[in-house]
């Protein structure tokens, strides 16, 4: 059974929004109506809306949180096809999946939890008990990212765990909504237990997403803080991190 | 360690390079320079025999190797490692140069630079994030501008 909480029609409206603003064509008036009375929102819901993007764009940059927001906006429209909140066919369909896909996340794919590589951290989980965190972007979040989130959903629109009063207010859910989203979600990984892979080891596994951090050939900020993170989670002392790193670039040269 | 990317090989370029000679005072201040940094003889020699067969042989003499000036100034630039500061300002740089974006082949030259100098360590800790939050770095010591320029924080003309 699929206990996962349906996201409020206007949550839906508002991550159609942000997408279909961040498009390169800018926002589609159109598109959104249908989505509008698709969703049967009215033009207070679709004025909210607006007036949250204006208030927490900051120019396309949303608070420095722009990969997290359109990949939160995207698997809101995703979920909201999947469960037919939405139309999975048709030319409003066909519309969607190309905003959706205009702004495709390129591969976003935690590498850990792709190989199955448990943590030993607090700070994520991978592998078994991946689900917490699916977010790949978490890797990326700095310990104040609960207050960045905030950011985001504070008005309720991107918050996964709270419902928006459009008179303004948050109305945040009780522990045991939040429970009984949480546990669905356990069941989806246990319905799907041909998907599991074999464990890699974490030094293996680190080294690949080492290999990657040149990969356009420059090391920025996000990749050299996501490995420090992934160290610290695994447990691998920065000596073994500059061993590696030199194995890797003498095989390479 | 690649040899071209070393103090001691900018050490030769200066000792040579600006009139193809090498003086007596020169090499007295080469030494001096191995013991300050711990070069072992071993390494020395692959640096300097790297050295000879891709720089000296292709040199022209021109003087008598009043390179010892800019040597002995650079030499004179190695108290900084003397410095408590060294570590902090190592990391700071070490930042720096990852958030002005860092290639493999600068990290390799930097390091290599560094680690001959007995800084590697808290340079890798700032380009990787490692430990406590490195500072700002204000000022580049002479004995680092060379690697900076390598690391695009100073330009190469200046």
């Amino acid at each position: 059974m699929w206990l996962i909480q349906m996201l409020a029609p206007e949550q839906i409206l508002h991550a159609a929004m942000i997408l279909s603003v961040e498009s390169e064509d800018g926002i589609d008036e159109g598109l959104i109506s249908q989505v509008q009375e698709t969703l049967e929102c009215d033009t207070e819901d679709h004025e909210a809306a607006m007036s949250h993007i204006e208030n927490h764009r900051d120019g396309g940059d949303w608070g420095g949180r722009r990969d997290a927001v359109l990949h939160r906006s995207r698997e809101r429209v995703r979920e909201a096809m999947d469960n037919d909140t939405l139309p999975s066919a048709g030319p409003l369909s066909d519309e969607l999946n190309a905003l959706v896909g205009e702004q495709e996340d390129g591969g976003e794919i935690d590498p850990f939890a792709e190989l199955g590589v448990a943590s030993g951290g607090a700070g994520g989980s991978f592998g078994g008990n991946a689900v917490a965190s699916a977010d790949p972007l978490s890797a990326f979040m700095d310990d104040d990212d609960e207050e960045e989130e905030d950011l985001v959903d504070g008005d309720g629109f991107l918050a996964a765990d709270a419902t928006l009063n459009l008179d303004g207010d948050v109305v945040e859910d009780d522990v045991a909504e939040q429970e009984a989203e949480e546990q669905p979600v356990v069941e989806e990984v246990e319905e799907q237990p041909e998907e599991e892979q074999p464990a890699t080891a974490p030094n293996v596994a680190y080294e690949m997403l080492m290999s990657t951090c040149w990969i356009d050939g420059i090391l920025d900020p996000a990749e050299a803080k996501l490995l420090a993170r992934k160290r610290e989670e695994l447990g691998i002392t920065f000596e073994q991190h500059l061993e590696m790193l030199q194995s890797m670039l003498e095989r390479s040269s | 360690m690649k040899a071209e990317n070393t103090p001691f090989w900018h050490a030769l370029e200066l000792a040579w390079c600006s009139d193809g000679a090498l003086s007596l005072h020169s090499i007295r201040l080469l030494d001096a320079m191995q013991n300050m940094i711990g070069l072992s003889n071993s390494d020395r020699a692959v640096i300097e025999s790297h050295f000879e067969e891709n720089v000296v042989y292709d040199l022209t003499r021109a003087g008598f190797g009043c390179g010892d000036q800019a040597l002995a100034a650079w030499v004179g630039t190695l108290t900084f490692l003397d410095d408590p500061a060294s570590y902090d300002v190592s990391k700071a740089m070490g930042k720096a140069a990852m958030l002005a974006g860092l290639s493999r082949e600068r990290w390799i030259a930097s390091h290599s630079w560094m680690s001959q100098l007995g800084l590697g360590q808290p340079y890798a800790e700032g380009v990787w994030l490692e430990g406590e939050e490195a500072g700002e770095i204000a000022r580049v010591p002479a004995l680092l501008v060379p690697v900076a320029k390598t690391i695009g924080l100073i330009d190469q003309d200046e």
